[in-house]
């Protein structure tokens, strides 16, 4: 008996780092899954194929979350392949690097409103479309993977953790609405963890030559995050075990 | 990763009744013996203590006032000679305050809350944490308070304590980390234990705490094991990465 059983969750950015953990642990604690992708489908697949050799339902569906239509999209189909969603993993992102990481008064509009879309906007709209379906479930929970970016302000880092302060501040608001509905929604802040975005990230500012796994030693514990720890605080908040938590933000960083 | 504190030894301040009760089960339940410590209540801990065995854990209980220093040196050498290594220290023990305004609040009082939470978490940490730095992994968890984040009127000693208590963890967890010690705060809000239902009764005029459950968050009172799962949590693999944090568990800080 999985502590999720029963439950139907979407995560979006599902197929690769951070969002393929989640996928994983939700799908072994007993969940059907809705692994949304936007380039990598082979990635997509493949992790759909481990939700369903653990006995779940996986479905993949691409969409870039960051364009309205395409997350109304999402939500639409998510719901019609599982018949409902009571758990929304707001996952899916683009780092600064994506931008090319310019300082507040060189960045553009453009490079501006792409990360407000992709974190804030998207999140906006996924539970916009998916909060009035999930009051009718039992529980619902809205989970939001944030950033150490939104605590720590660092420079050249400004128009991703003002997108990701925004996404925080719409988990903040809807715990506070949606309460009454049964719905939890927190807030789960990673810190450097070993996935392709941060080892981009960790290359073009220039702390490592060939591999992120260079910053391991001198890492909290000795080690970089793994996306199993991200997936580990998910999974708790979204448990019977934190049935009486809400409106809370849990940084896995080794900080 | 999993939920587990297998063969891992904890020790839980206050841990005879209510929330630390509550904690000392939980982690007896993951797989934890458990060494828990009590001030009066020598009745409640040998019951606590019969629990813990019937979970198949070894579990002690230790007479002491956690303000004390010495009678922490003797608790903690007690417990250490009995069980070994304790990587597992939960600073649960706690005492409410009177709900005066500052004014209206003695120096004794204000001594004695601190006391217990703060120069009792210092002490406990003082004397368990260096034997920690040798374990695989530690764990220190402050049981402190929504306090900390309303700091509202008539609460200055809770307030105060749970404060510094706070402080504590955030310093120590800069401290330790570089020995694989994890600290981390959990901030109940209302539970239902005795020290809940006398708060209640003496600040609302209610006799029966299940007249709250209706106006509550998720329609029902916190439960001690709402705590304990997050203590549990903090101290498992899952939360292998995770220090310096603080959870209230209160459904909502609102």
């Amino acid at each position: 008996m999985g502590e999720l059983d029963g439950r139907k969750a979407l995560v979006t950015g599902g197929s690769r780092g951070i969002g393929r953990a989640i996928v994983y642990r939700l799908a072994s604690e007993g969940a059907d899954v809705v692994i949304n992708y936007h380039s990598n489908q082979k990635a997509a697949e493949e992790i759909a194929s481990e939700v369903i050799k653990l006995g779940r339902k996986a479905e993949i569906i691409m969409a870039d979350v960051s364009d309205q239509s395409e997350a109304e999209r999402l939500a639409t189909e998510s719901i019609a392949a599982l018949g409902n969603i009571d758990i929304l993993v707001n996952n899916a992102g683009i780092g600064a690097t994506a931008v090319g990481r310019p300082n507040v008064a060189t960045a553009t509009p453009d490079d501006f409103y792409r990360l407000m879309a992709a974190h804030a906007f998207a999140s906006h709209d996924l539970c916009r479309m998916l909060v009035p379906q999930m009051r009718e479930s039992t529980r619902g929970d809205v989970v939001m993977i944030s950033s150490i970016a939104a605590q720590s302000f660092g420079p050249t880092g400004g128009t991703y953790s003002a997108a990701k302060a925004a996404m925080e501040a719409v988990a903040y608001t809807l715990a506070k609405e949606e309460r009454a509905n049964n719905i939890h929604v927190n807030i789960v802040a990673p810190g450097l963890i070993e996935t392709d975005m941060a080892e981009d990230m960790v290359k073009f500012q220039g702390r490592v030559k060939d591999s992120i796994n260079e910053l391991a030693d001198d890492s909290p514990f000795g080690r970089l995050g793994y996306p199993e720890d991200i997936a580990g605080s998910v999974a708790f908040l979204c448990s019977e075990r934190a049935s009486y938590i809400t409106n809370q933000r849990i940084t896995v960083a080794g900080s | 990763m999993t939920n587990n504190t297998d063969n891992r030894t904890a020790f839980v301040s206050g841990g005879s009744r209510g929330i630390g009760k509550a904690i000392a089960l939980g982690l007896a339940k993951s797989g934890s013996d458990v060494a828990i410590n009590y001030t009066r209540d020598k009745e409640a801990a040998e019951e606590t203590i019969a629990e813990i065995q019937a979970l198949g854990k070894i579990g002690k209980a230790y007479q002491g006032n956690v303000a004390d220093f010495e009678d922490c040196q003797r608790m903690v050498n007690s417990a250490l000679t009995d069980l070994g290594e304790i990587s597992i220290l939960v600073n649960n023990a706690g005492v409410a305050s009177r709900g005066s305004l500052i004014t209206d609040t003695s120096p004794e009082e204000i001594r004695k809350v601190v006391g217990v939470h703060v120069f009792g978490t210092h002490n406990l940490c003082h004397l368990l944490v260096p034997q920690m730095r040798e374990a695989e992994r530690g764990d220190v968890i402050m049981i402190s308070s929504v306090a900390t984040e309303s700091l509202s009127g008539r609460g200055a000693p809770y307030n105060m304590a749970k404060s510094a208590q706070e402080a504590i963890a955030f310093t120590l967890a800069k401290e330790e980390r570089v020995h694989g010690i994890r600290v981390n705060i959990v901030g109940p809000g209302l539970v239902e234990t005795d020290m809940g239902k006398r708060l209640v009764k003496a600040t609302r005029g209610v006799e029966d705490i299940r007249e709250l459950d209706e106006g509550s968050p998720f329609a029902r009172v916190c439960q001690p094991e709402d705590i304990a799962d997050a203590v549990v949590f903090f101290c498992s693999e899952d939360a292998a990465y995770v220090t310096g944090q603080r959870l209230y568990v209160n459904g909502g800080s609102f």
